[in-house]
């Protein structure tokens, strides 16, 4: 009991002690004469080491301050530690070795929405040491002990600062930032991709937000993730006006799409025309074009991860969109308050309903044929999320996007129309073809539907393990599924009689489906070394044909079954990546993706190296050189280049080898002291093996056999350059980009051996995007478009019909592969969006000046002069595009 | 294109309202020797010389430029020794655009391995090498009358037939290699006499019409995928096929037939009663089969339709000439005579 009392007074006068409170007033004084002042309020006595304040000036001013924080504050910055003990205060040179590091971590998020905010920066200001959010808007950010002020701070929103305190303990520190009532409160000083530029050490990767998206103006004013990167340097948009990505010379399959990490077969509308990700669901895209993480592999020329809304913890927010094409809702907000989140969106189009007029008309024109057509696509989004506490927070996922075609007549004839009688040539038609009240008709059916779109399903668990360890389990189910049935059916009919019937059916389905589970961690060795790994297995399910051909003749059916087997696949994925920043002007990201993929009997795999750094010469000027290898197991198989419901996703099988790609970059990269602007310059090689694709002559195979019959194995190169001069804040913000390409393949069986321009080979492409946010009532945006055409194989020449089959014509005659480069390509499209008390409208002109491109050649007859000719001519499509849209808030 | 037509009527709405501007592309082409010819066991071969053309050069038919090779030397070599020079024979028909046809004297027999070998002084050489495929025998042809609407008519001494009926054609595929054929039903035939005068008559006297509905036979649709099921319907053009899915078995072609058979007993009675429906089966090489498969695709496929708009890869006619231009295809054909009026007279 005595022992007890004793010690509790020896805490109360140590306590007393050090509370002691004083007042003092210095500024740039000598630290000696300051502590003389101190013993003379304290009475203490001040012990140090000779000569350790000599020449130190402190600057202090409290009044009635504890003595504790009196020190603090002057040796705050010195490496100067204190301790007081008794009537003692003893001060020494701190020891480095000793000094403990201690982690400040948590997640920066939107205060309106919760959303989190990707890429946001988290800096020191006394350290000047910083780093920037994840995927999950999570940062981990290790510090010495003691003083700490952290600032955090992201394009468009109100930066935070959070005050000089002192960091004692491992510190968890979630941070909401809030958007300014007026542009003119915000003080950012740099964006998400001006701090990609200037300090990542990959090249060629991008941070999209919806904003950036919606900003964009495209064709029938439906804003779309790919169209926007579609303006960015290096990547090719294809055909016009469909949402496919050439990146670097490469093809649409070598792509890959991810939806919160999963990946997305398909990802089109409409045959390409839209992307299959609606914007009003997403929250920010991650794109990786140049160099690579090492936790992406798979495809060979990019990486695109689409960030899906959380939800708000507080409050209900939506929108009602409706458009020329299409209509959209969404809506997010709190299923438990602070606790569980929601957010649900769909999009329909509207063709279906649109058609349904000119439908009518036609089929009222015409009594003896109806006409059937309708198009839709939907997809939709929903995810919940649950925080379980600070450290802990789940998800549920589920993306659902489907294409539905259905087409098809009926045409009511008399049976005896098709027929000649004798050898005259006059068709015995009878008095009335058009009586409906005709004895003897046939009656013809014809209908097919198509459906094809993506399921995804995914959940995951997200969960800080320790300051320094941040991790991510996710289980996950998607499936691609293309089917088609069609039939034919023939009623021979008398009166009320059916004298025959014939149907021919058809129905084929392409599905794969993939189960995934994967994890994903962040692990801080310090601030300057960090090591993302993880680990990933799917199970692939391939099912490329099932087709089922039935014929029924009144009493007689027979089916025919073409099924080739569904084809079995794991695929097992490591990879570990190390980011070192050795020194303020050094950074290296180093890493490896390894891939086992087993089908049927037999396994590949592919190492992929990944290995990129960035030098920072001085202040606003960084020079960055990546290498990356990247192996492709699956690949799509199509034959045009539109997105169709036969393109088919497939594995490699028997002897064939995963593509590869290996890619070098270096870039320059310079920024004004103010941020406003980055200059970038990229340039790249790439060389690509073991390309597959169908040879020249693939339609002479049927159906029904093997794929890999119809297939060349190839390689490619490419190379160029990427500019791009940007500003990502301000009132006027946009991009200028040149870049320039050489991309040729070489397959055995195509172009007699000899290497040949890709069809996407366009050698100069100019994109200026421009957004100016006049007043808050009004923003408009303008993006021109000016690029090398891209290459067609043009048959200059015929040869004699041999009239060997039904149709004679004159024949085409094969010389080159994408011998001919369609003229130069250019557009400008605008964009205006009234903002209103509750929503805004939206105007855009897709083609603004209505210079219609040519798209294709064709090879016709018309007249010149006064005599009709066989002349080549240029297919100029697509006109100017007004589109209107209206978006409801609540 | 039938069924496919809405929706290429609205994408084109939406797509390619477009127009048309002429232009000569700034690429240089150089003519090259074209060879064609359907050589066929048993009977003369006939090669067609031409040479190629540039599109916007003019059109042969409309006689703006002569593609006729008429002083090219073309050879002929069997089982890969020399067998003749060929003479040429410009064709009966005054009217036909090419007039520099080769004619063979050799024969062809089934199992020849024919090279045929042409040079042109201005244009180069050209050759093609194919095999003459053996007749595949027609094993027998069974009918199944669905309907007949026959009458007599004592007026004027005609008898006619509206009818229905399924052919079912049997043939065994030989096992030894991979066989193509084409299918061949002539949709007119009328009796062909002899006068007096020992001259060629055709009659009406006797005559049947037919509308043969191969879309019912799955084997000619093996070549067409899926989509292209409900983008085409060229079904009955294209009645060609493989072995591949009967290799060594017999196979039966089930081809639903509706037609209208007339005879006149007025003029030559003794004429009557004997008209035949030719059913022909033709045994073809793999070139012709290849050239088949590659006009469908150019013509009716999904490759084709996408590559004449710019949206896909444009699709060529397969040659199997090494100039690239032309094709030498071979067939032996075997006919199965199935007496029609004794089927209808039933």
């Amino acid at each position: 009991m005595k022992r007890s009392i004793l010690i509790a007074l020896i805490i109360a006068v140590v306590f007393s002690v050090s509370a002691q409170n004083v007042t003092i007033k210095a500024t740039d004084r000598d630290a000696e004469s300051v502590f003389a002042e101190l013993i003379q309020q304290t009475g203490k006595n001040f012990i140090y080491p000779a000569g350790l304040l000599n020449g130190l000036k402190v600057t202090v001013n409290a009044g009635n301050t504890p003595l504790s924080e009196v020190l603090d504050k002057m040796f705050g910055h010195t490496g100067i530690s204190y301790t007081i003990k008794g009537n003692n205060v003893t001060l020494k040179q701190a020891d480095l070795k000793n000094n403990s590091k201690l982690t400040i971590s948590g997640f920066v998020k939107e205060a309106e929405s919760d959303e989190v905010l990707v890429g946001a920066t988290v800096f020191d200001l006394n350290s000047g040491k910083g780093t920037t959010t994840n995927a999950n808007g999570f940062y981990s950010l290790t510090l010495p002990e003691g003083k700490v002020n952290l600032k955090f701070q992201y394009i468009g929103f109100k930066p935070y600062q959070s005050g000089e305190f002192i960091l004692k303990n491992n510190t968890r520190m979630n941070v909401t930032l809030s958007k300014p009532r007026e542009l003119k409160e915000v003080t950012v000083n740099a964006s998400v991709n001006n701090a990609k530029a200037m300090y990542a050490p990959e090249i060629g990767s991008l941070n999209l937000t919806r904003s950036t998206i919606k900003a964009t103006p495209v064709i029938f004013g439906e804003s779309d993730v790919v169209k926007t990167l579609q303006l960015e340097p290096g990547v090719s948009a294809g055909i016009e006006g469909m949402a496919g990505m050439y990146v670097h010379g490469g093809d649409t399959d070598e792509n890959l799409y991810m939806l919160d990490n999963i990946p997305l077969y398909q990802v089109n509308h409409f045959g390409g025309l839209f992307s299959a990700f609606n914007v009003d669901a997403l929250r920010n895209v991650d794109f990786y074009k140049t160099s690579f993480p090492a936790k992406y592999d798979g495809r060979l020329s990019s990486f695109m991860d689409v960030h899906t809304k959380d939800g708000s913890l507080t409050e209900h927010h939506g929108s009602f969109r409706l458009g020329l094409t299409s209509g959209a809702f969404d809506i997010n907000g709190p299923l438990w308050k602070n606790h569980t989140s929601y957010s649900f969106a769909i999009r329909r189009s509207w063709y279906d309903l649109l058609t349904i007029p000119a439908l009518a008309i036609m089929n009222k024109c015409n009594k003896n044929s109806n006409t059937h057509f309708g198009y839709a696509f939907t997809d939709i989004n929903a995810k919940i999320n649950h925080n379980f506490s600070d450290k802990s927070s789940a998800f549920i996922m589920f993306y659902y996007g489907e294409d539905y075609l259905s087409v098809g007549d009926d045409d009511r004839k008399n049976r005896f129309s098709n027929f000649y009688v004798g050898n005259t040539a006059t068709p015995s038609y009878p008095a009335d073809n058009n009586s409906e009240s005709m004895a003897d008709n046939s009656y013809t059916e014809t209908r097919a539907k198509l459906r094809w779109g993506n399921i995804v399903a995914s959940a995951g668990w997200k969960y800080i393990f320790s300051p320094k360890l941040y991790g991510e389990v996710t289980g996950a189910f998607t499936r691609y599924f293309s089917s088609l049935r069609s039939h034919k059916a023939e009623y021979d009919i008398t009166g009320d009689i059916i004298n025959s019937f014939n149907r021919t059916a058809y129905s084929h389905h392409n599905n794969i489906n993939d189960i995934i589970a994967r994890a994903d961690f962040n692990y801080l060795l310090s601030t300057e070394n960090k090591l993302d790994f993880g680990v990933s297995y799917t199970n692939h399910s391939f099912l490329p044909t099932r087709a089922i051909h039935t014929l029924t003749k009144e009493d007689e059916q027979t089916a025919i079954y073409d099924d080739v087997p569904v084809y079995h696949a794991n695929e097992l994925n490591f990879y570990l990546s190390d980011d070192y920043t050795l020194n303020n002007w050094l950074r290296i990201n180093g890493g490896i993706h390894y891939t086992m993929f087993k089908i049927g009997d037999k396994t590949k795999s592919g190492l992929s190296p990944r290995l990129s750094l960035r030098i920072t010469p001085r202040d606003n000027f960084a020079i960055k050189a990546a290498y990356s290898r990247s192996t492709q197991f699956i690949h799509q198989l199509a034959e045009s280049n539109i997105s169709l419901p036969t393109d088919q996703w497939i594995p490699i099988t028997g002897d064939q080898k995963p593509q590869t790609a290996d890619k070098v970059a270096v870039g320059g990269y310079w920024s004004t002291p103010d941020k406003q602007f980055t200059l970038s310059v990229e340039a790249y090689y790439k060389w690509m093996s073991n390309l597959i694709d169908y040879t020249d002559d693939y339609y002479l195979v049927p159906p029904s056999e093997s794929w890999t019959k119809k297939l060349g194995v190839g390689e490619g190169r490419s190379h160029g350059i990427d500019f791009k001069l940007a500003r990502e804040f301000g009132n006027i913000t946009g991009h200028v980009a040149y870049s320039l390409l050489w991309a040729d393949r070489r397959f055995p069986d195509k172009n007699k051996g000899n290497w040949f321009p890709a069809r996407f080979d366009n050698r100069h492409k100019i994109n200026v995007a421009l957004a100016w946010k006049i007043n808050p009532k009004w923003e408009v945006g303008a993006s021109w478009t000016g690029m090398s055409g891209n290459r067609i194989t043009l048959p200059l020449q015929c040869w004699n019909d041999p009239a060997l089959g039904p149709w004679h014509f004159d024949m085409t005659y094969y010389e080159s592969t994408n011998n001919y480069r369609l003229p130069f390509y250019h557009r400008l499209d605008l964009s205006a969006t009234r903002h209103t008390r509750r929503g805004y409208w939206t105007f855009s002109l897709y083609n603004a000046y209505c210079y219609m491109n040519v798209i294709a050649v064709r090879r016709d007859s018309d007249w010149l002069g006064n005599e009709v000719v066989d002349m080549f001519q240029h297919v100029r499509a697509i006109p100017i595009i007004p589109s209107v849209s209206y978006t409801w808030h609540f | 294109m039938k069924y496919i037509s809405p929706l290429l009527i609205f994408i084109s709405a939406l797509l390619l309202s477009g127009c048309y501007t002429h232009f000569e592309p700034d690429i240089p082409s150089t003519p090259v020797v074209c060879l064609n010819s359907l050589i066929t066991a048993g009977e003369k071969i006939s090669v067609e010389v031409t040479r190629t053309w540039r599109y916007s050069e003019g059109n042969p038919v409309s006689d703006k430029i002569d593609i006729n090779l008429s002083n090219a030397e073309v050879t002929l070599y069997v089982n890969g020794q020399f067998q003749e020079i060929l003479t040429l024979t410009p064709p009966t028909d005054p009217y036909h655009k090419v007039t520099s046809y080769y004619e063979a004297e050799y024969i062809p027999q089934c199992g020849d391995k024919l090279r045929i070998h042409a040079r042109d002084k201005t244009y180069g050489e050209a050759e093609a090498e194919v095999t003459v495929p053996m007749p595949v025998k027609i094993d027998n042809v069974k009918t199944s009358v669905k309907s007949n609407d026959s009458s007599y008519y004592e007026e004027n001494n005609t008898f006619t037939s509206s009818f229905d009926m399924v052919l079912n054609v049997y043939f065994t595929d030989p096992a030894s290699q991979v066989n193509y054929y084409i299918f061949d039903l002539p949709t007119y035939k009328s009796i062909i006499y002899e006068d007096e005068d020992a001259i060629m008559n055709v009659s009406t006297a006797e005559s049947i019409r037919i509308t043969p509905d191969y879309s019912f036979e799955p084997i000619f649709s093996e070549h067409i995928s899926p989509v292209e099921t409900i983008i085409s319907d060229a079904y009955g053009l294209y009645t060609v096929f493989s072995d591949r899915q009967f290799s060594g078995k017999q196979y039966c072609l089930e081809i639903p037939v509706s037609g209208y058979y007339r005879c006149d007993y007025t003029n030559h009675p003794d004429l009557n009663d004997k008209l035949t429906l030719d059913v022909n089966l033709n045994h073809i090489s793999t070139e012709y089969y290849s050239y088949m498969l590659s006009l469908w695709a150019s013509t009716e496929g999904i490759s084709g339709a996408l590559g004449g708009v710019g949206l896909g890869d444009v699709v060529f006619e397969h040659s199997n000439v090494s100039s690239g231009a032309g094709i030498v295809a071979t067939q032996a054909t075997a006919t199965f005579a199935l007496p029609i009026h004794d089927i209808l007279r039933e």
